[in-house]
């Protein structure tokens, strides 16, 4: 009798591509050649929105599919760096309608780990909507696909950051990311006066 | 002009379905002989290239021997004819990259596949290497939705899998009894505890 180890790959795929992202993470975790299959397959998943605030104990994620009302959130609490290595190498090959990171001015090597894990993906995040809490965009905007990025939104993650200047913001506009984005919200910060005239 | 023309028309839509009318006759590898239509054979990229290219007449599928379907047994070649007549002309899914796409099972799917996890497994299987895109998708579905809010515990009842520790004590059974070396340990020790010494080591 056939199990479900026993299916072709490209069966093996569909089926993966018609799961929930909740239940691809579950079946990861049934045994080890589900799990080493998830990893090392590149396949789309309805994950839509992906949330990473980092914390002084962890990262917390909160993840949806394109009808949350339905299908509820997703909320992890004090991953590791190894955990969201798993559900952001999930989403290489899918395209998301959010991405949002909020920093921690005191938690500095989450911010280092996250930026490690996103330069290592075979390919940049895709996603439409890029949120950054925080001033340190360098460690992020690099690594997302600048032809998918449309709008990006850049604000403090406390009052400490108001009206602080933007950490290395001319770069920032020498990034394609920048270029090709068509939105762009600042909000409290003290962003170079170069940067309001350069906006195409 | 046009009226002129109407009764030609007329003629070629009664050729039609004369022409359309078209069985063939397949074997599953338990010798259960089914007689498929030509348009539900449409739905199977494999059985269709295959008739496609025998180009058998109604004469010659009937004086012929079936066609043999070596690796699927008949209990799920029932199942895939059974969908292929029902599906029957309906436009096969193009894979346009949008995916995940959205599928949804239909009622009569839904029964056909009310069966348990190994017929389904076969069932899929034979989708696939029949090439059978929309039953392939619609079976996949119905797997998919069986993980739906379970636990890993569950998912490996629900999908007949073995924990790793299982796998793994059966893959030092199978290790074992292929080790001739291991086996003679063991009938030794065996020996030993029967004639009463347990000082093995």
């Amino acid at each position: 009798m056939p199990t479900l180890l026993e299916m072709p790959d490209i069966t093996m795929l569909n089926i993966l591509e018609k799961c929930s992202y909740k239940s691809v993470l579950t079946l990861r975790k049934v045994c080890h050649s589900l799990r080493t299959f998830v990893d090392v397959s590149c396949f789309k998943t309805d994950l839509d929105n992906i949330c990473i605030t980092i914390g002084p104990n962890g990262f917390s994620v909160t993840c949806q599919n394109p009808k949350p009302w339905i299908n509820g959130t997703g909320v992890a609490k004090d991953w590791t760096s190894n955990d969201l290595k798993v559900i952001l190498k999930m989403v290489q090959n899918s395209k998301l309608s959010s991405f949002s990171v909020n920093t921690n001015p005191d938690s500095v090597r989450g911010l280092d780990d996250l930026e490690e894990i996103l330069r290592n993906q075979t390919r940049p995040l895709q996603t439409e909507r890029f949120r950054m809490g925080g001033s340190k965009v360098l460690k992020i905007l690099p690594y997302l696909d600048s032809n998918t990025l449309k709008k990006i939104y850049i604000r403090p993650t406390n009052n400490r950051d108001v009206n602080q200047n933007l950490d290395g913001i001319e770069n920032v506009m020498e990034l394609e990311q920048f270029k090709h984005a068509v939105r762009l919200h600042i909000s409290c910060f003290n962003p170079h006066g170069k940067l309001l005239f350069g906006w195409p | 002009m046009s009226v002129e023309n109407a009764p030609v028309v007329d003629v070629d839509e009664a050729a039609i379905p004369v022409e359309k009318k078209m069985y063939y006759r397949f074997e599953s590898n338990d010798k259960k002989e089914f007689r498929v239509s030509e348009l539900a054979i449409q739905q199977s990229e494999t059985l269709n290239r295959l008739v496609e290219a025998m180009g058998y007449t109604s004469e010659d599928v009937e004086n012929k021997p079936a066609i043999a379907i070596e690796n699927i047994d008949g209990k799920t070649l029932k199942l895939v004819f059974q969908w292929c007549e029902h599906h029957k002309g309906e436009a096969i899914p193009v894979d346009d990259g949008s995916v995940p796409k959205i599928v949804e099972i239909p009622e009569f799917d839904a029964k056909l596949m009310d069966i348990d996890n190994g017929l389904l497994f076969k069932l899929i299987w034979a989708a696939d290497y029949l090439n059978i895109v929309q039953l392939l998708n619609v079976s996949c579905k119905k797997v998919a939705n069986m993980a739906q809010g379970k636990t890993p515990a569950q998912l490996r009842r629900v999908y007949l899998l073995p924990s790793d520790e299982e796998d793994e004590a059966a893959k030092r059974a199978a290790q074992e009894a292929q080790d001739p070396r291991a086996r003679e340990v063991e009938e030794e020790f065996e020996e030993r505890k029967r004639q009463g010494g347990n000082s093995f080591f």
